[in-house]
Order: structure tokens, then C-alpha cells, then sequence
């Protein structure tokens, strides 16, 4: 049925906001994870990345959450020769978050989240009413 | 007569699966708002000459004809899928996806008061042959 089909293709959005929002949440929490090592590579920050596949099962163009792809831009360096990962002219590098883009990010992936349920809700609605016709 | 044949039920029938498949690709489109190079779908809309030549057996009446008495007859409503075409809401952001959330919104929340009005529709026609029977 055509109603359970808008459902499930919502839900596969939620399912792929959802996942996104666990790669932001980790770079978040990751924002400051420096190397253990001497002069090491800090946390690299990862991106979400979405792809649509057509399903045949469900017959409409689902959305999956795709493969994390890391940020290859450069890492912050911060003068700090104390620090055990500081190399040996005394420079500590830096995750590559920016954690203003991944708040931004944030709203981007509550707002796709919030337009799916709208979607669930209209959908469930129209549903019930189908179903109501039934009781007269 | 059979009673769901009559046009008026299987007219607001068609416009209620019309709906239904419109209400598909709204969710597609949502669902895709943030995919890269997705292009925003719409229905066509739907053509009330040819709906009421549909539901009055006219000659650009879609179903299958049946010559036989073995076989089945199938409405247009039941036969006949949607055109689908691409409807851009805005102008494609740089990842060439052309979805507005807001656009979309607008358009489910035109769809669900329009199917609101076809069941309501529907129950009233029903009622009024529930009046005629004098039930």
C-alpha cells in the first residue's frame, strides 16, 4: 500500500539524519583528542555522507546512510611543549573540527529529522482517515 | 449498478490514490533533501476532463475492456499510474540538490487537506444513498 510505502521512506530518512547526527556527535566529542604519540596525527574529523537508492522491494527511492568520508583539510597546530603529543619544535596538533560547522551541521540534520516526522504524521493521518470510512 | 462503479465514488477513488502516490513522492523528496544531485519530483496534476471521462466509461476511458465473461475488468483508478515528473523547488544549492523543506511542507499540507476533503466526500455520497434507501 502506497501509505505504508511514504512511511517507510520517511522513516529511512530519520534512520539516515539519525546516523549523521552520531558522525557529528562524534567529532564533537573528539574536538580536542590530540595523538598519544610524539609529533602524531590528532582525531580527523569525518563527514556524513547520504546516498538514494532505488528499492525495488518498496518500489521508491530510499535514502541510506553512506560510508563516513574523512575531512582531509589541515589540522590546527597550537604551540604547547609541555604536551605529550607535541612534537620537537613544541607544536601540538589539533583535531580538524570547527565546532561552529558542526553545529550548523546539527541544525541541518534536526531540521531534515523534523520535516520526515511532519511527513509520518500527514501520512498517518491520511491513513486513519482511509480507515475511518470504514465505521460509517 | 455496482455500488463503488458509480462515478462519483470511483472519481473521488482515483483522486484518492492520486493522493496517495503524490503523498509517495513528497516523502521521497524529504527523505532526500540532503542526498547530493537529487532532483525534486512531482506529480503531474491531475486533469478533471479526463477523470470524469474515466469514471463515465468515455472514450479516453484507460481500463481494460472486457469481451468476455471470463474476464476482469479493471478501472482506470486501479490501472492507471501517476506521471511522475521533476519539479525543482528552488534553484539547485551546490551539492545540485533542488529539495526546499519548506516547499515540501506547503505541498503535504495541501495533499492532506485535499484527502480530507475526498473522504469526506466520499462518506457524504454514501450517506446520501443510505437517505435514498431510506435507511
Amino acid at each position: 500500500m502506497d501509505f505504508t510505502q511514504s512511511m517507510i521512506v520517511a522513516a529511512s530518512g530519520m534512520r539516515t539524519q539519525t546516523d549523521r547526527m552520531r558522525v557529528i556527535a562524534e567529532n564533537i566529542a573528539n574536538a580536542n583528542s590530540t595523538a598519544t604519540t610524539a609529533g602524531g596525527d590528532p582525531y580527523r574529523r569525518r563527514i556524513a555522507t547520504v546516498t538514494s537508492s532505488f528499492d525495488r522491494e518498496v518500489g521508491a527511492t530510499l535514502v541510506t546512510p553512506g560510508k563516513p568520508a574523512p575531512d582531509m583539510s589541515d589540522f590546527r597546530k597550537q604551540y604547547d611543549p609541555g604536551n605529550p603529543a607535541a612534537d620537537k619544535s613544541g607544536y601540538v596538533k589539533l583535531p580538524n573540527v570547527n565546532s561552529l560547522v558542526e553545529i550548523m551541521d546539527m541544525r541541518e540534520a534536526q531540521r531534515s529529522y523534523e520535516a520526515d516526522l511532519t511527513i509520518m504524521d500527514a501520512t498517518k493521518s491520511m491513513l486513519s482517515r482511509t480507515v475511518d470510512l470504514l465505521r460509517r | 449498478m455496482n455500488l463503488p462503479d458509480s462515478p462519483l465514488l470511483s472519481m473521488l477513488k482515483s483522486r484518492m490514490s492520486w493522493l496517495e502516490a503524490r503523498q509517495n513522492v513528497l516523502s521521497q523528496n524529504v527523505a532526500n533533501a540532503d542526498t547530493p544531485g537529487y532532483a525534486a519530483r512531482d506529480l503531474k496534476p491531475m486533469d478533471f476532463e479526463s477523470l470524469v471521462k474515466g469514471a463515465t466509461g468515455g472514450a479516453f476511458n484507460a481500463g481494460l475492456s472486457t469481451t468476455d465473461a471470463r474476464h476482469i475488468a479493471i478501472s482506470p483508478a486501479s490501472a492507471g499510474s501517476f506521471d511522475e515528473s521533476d519539479a525543482p523547488d528552488t534553484e539547485a544549492n551546490p551539492l545540485g540538490n533542488s529539495v526546499s523543506l519548506e516547499q515540501e511542507m506547503i505541498k503535504v499540507a495541501d495533499t492532506q487537506a485535499q484527502f480530507q476533503a475526498a473522504t469526506n466526500l466520499y462518506s457524504k455520497a454514501i450517506q446520501l444513498m443510505r437517505t435514498a434507501i431510506g435507511h
